[in-house]
């Protein structure tokens, strides 16, 4: 790694993806630097769920190829938990293990994936708890928390394992409103720390705010990628425009 | 009663009470596994494997138990007694009867085992497994460490009624010979000329093996709750 050109955190080319005879993803070109934070946007049904899962191998792609961090992603168990090794993912719906405290949550794929002693792996998970602010709440079970507070407790969990990368799929969706915000901050700490970003939402104050790129795709294709400020007030493409004027009033 | 009890007859039933825990508690187990095994199969990519899996519950669930019973203990017996005569020098070795009769009774319940690990898995959401892929689980720990933990918790009321099936289909075992509570009470029975003395004493041992088993059942369900809905 040369200092004028730098390795990208994730390099997406070419890459199309069917489900059966239908083609989700149509020629995605994507490249992210380190410590970058992309904002995907668009209208629902355009592939933004799709393109992400495919990053951390969630979804197989048929043609073109990932790269994340120089390591090229093939559908193989090798490869793939190289990956996931580096690529941390939130979901919309949490996807807490219901079955299990706040702190096991937070130690478990520590303890089982990368093999950290139980001790370490709870000073860690606590350590991250502090950080999107709720340790008081580490023994506890995830019914017993509120939506807000457990997707801060998803976002921990995924830092426990140190990735290089994050994904967030629609992070605040399932939300009520009062919550989202302290989500959004928890996901600002974390853009503040360095963290490269890749994040599926419609809050575009957030975008607005924190993003350095927006990327905004319509049926299966990117149409448009720009920094914020150039996105929002001078959108190059029509079909952003329609979009824009549906969700920012 | 007493009388009887002290005349070797209580001796008797201490017997067939072991061999009816000890063949309930091995089938309670083994079944599970065909269950959780049956489970993996049918949620398989090959699709002949999960409609073999309907097709045994399906039989099972349409045939009565000792129709069955009968007849996987007769051809697994005959299978087990061929092989073990095709191994030189030992021709004429009686297999102890409790080998095909324990399998049999597994695979019986097998079937309810696998309607009911099937059912629980099927309430388990898409994100939970893919929670536990994109954490960097294999497929073996996300099974041990995220999914069944979920699916025990979803079923283990009925599985408290499934060891109770166990206990009860020992009872089959008696038409092919082996000495369970209700083969020892009918020999009793029938010996004695006091039906009611005997069969009295296999309810009663029934009625207590539901009591204890629902207070173990309570107990785990109430510790499984803890926090998790
Ligand atoms: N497993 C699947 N099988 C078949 N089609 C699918 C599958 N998953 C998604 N699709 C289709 O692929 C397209 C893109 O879906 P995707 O979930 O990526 O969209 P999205 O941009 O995330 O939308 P939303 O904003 O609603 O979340 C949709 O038309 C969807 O119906
Ligand atoms: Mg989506």
């Amino acid at each position: 790694m040369t200092e004028g050109s730098p390795a990208p955190a994730i390099e997406i080319s070419s890459m199309s993806k069917w489900f059966g005879p239908f083609q989700v993803l149509d020629d995605i070109d994507l490249k992210v630097m380190p410590g970058e934070r992309i904002v995907v946007c668009g209208p629902s049904g355009s592939g933004k769920s799709t393109m992400i899962r495919c990053i951390n191998g969630l979804e197989p792609f048929q043609k073109g190829r990932i790269a994340v961090h120089g390591q090229e992603l093939i559908q193989k168990a090798r490869t793939l938990d190289a990956v996931r090794k580096n690529v941390g993912m939130v979901f919309q719906q949490f996807n807490l293990f219901p079955h299990l405290t706040v702190l096991d949550n937070c130690t478990l794929a520590q303890r089982w994936v990368h093999k950290v002693p139980r001790a370490a792996a709870e000073k860690i998970a606590m350590a991250q708890l502090e950080k999107v602010r709720i340790p008081e709440q580490s023994r506890k079970y995830p019914s017993q928390l509120s939506g807000g507070q457990q997707q801060r407790v998803a976002i921990a969990r995924s830092l426990c394992l140190r990735p290089k990368v994050m994904l967030f799929d629609e992070p605040t969706s399932s939300l009520d409103p009062e919550m989202v915000r302290e989500v959004l901050d928890t996901m600002a700490d974390l853009a503040r720390d360095g963290m490269t970003i890749i994040c599926v939402t419609h809050e575009m104050g957030f975008a607005r705010g924190i993003a350095d790129r927006i990327v905004f795709m319509d049926q299966g294709k990117v149409v448009e990628e720009a920094p914020p400020a150039e996105f929002f007030d001078k959108p190059r493409e029509a079909r952003t425009r329609k979009f824009l004027d549906q969700v920012v009033r | 009663m007493l009388d009887y009890l002290t005349s070797g007859w209580g001796l008797q039933f201490l017997r067939a009470i072991g061999t009816s825990l000890t063949v309930a508690a091995l089938s309670f187990v083994f079944c599970i596994l065909i269950g959780i095994l049956c489970t993996l199969l049918s949620r398989n990519d090959f699709r002949g494997s999960a409609s073999l899996v309907n097709l045994y519950t399906y039989v099972f669930r349409s045939l009565p138990d000792i129709l069955l019973l009968i007849l996987i203990f007769y051809s697994l017996d005959g299978a087990i007694q061929s092989l073990l005569n095709r191994l030189p020098g030992s021709s004429d070795i009686r297999l102890n009867a409790y080998v095909p009769a324990i399998m049999s009774t597994s695979i019986v319940l097998g079937a309810y085992a696998t309607e009911l690990f099937k059912a629980g898995w099927a309430d388990i959401p898409k994100g939970q497994f893919e929670a536990g892929q994109a954490l960097g689980f294999t497929r073996v720990q996300s099974l041990v460490l995220v999914i069944l933990p979920q699916v025990y918790r979803k079923i283990i009321p009925h599985l408290g009624s499934l060891s109770l099936i166990s206990m009860k289909e020992t009872a089959l075992l008696s038409v092919i010979g082996i000495p369970d509570i209700v083969r020892t009470a009918s020999i009793g029975a029938r010996s004695t000329g006091s039906p009611f003395v005997f069969y009295g004493i296999a309810i009663a041992i029934f009625v207590i093996f539901a009591i204890l088993c629902s207070r173990v059942f309570a107990y785990l369900e109430s510790r499984a709750r803890a926090g998790a809905q």
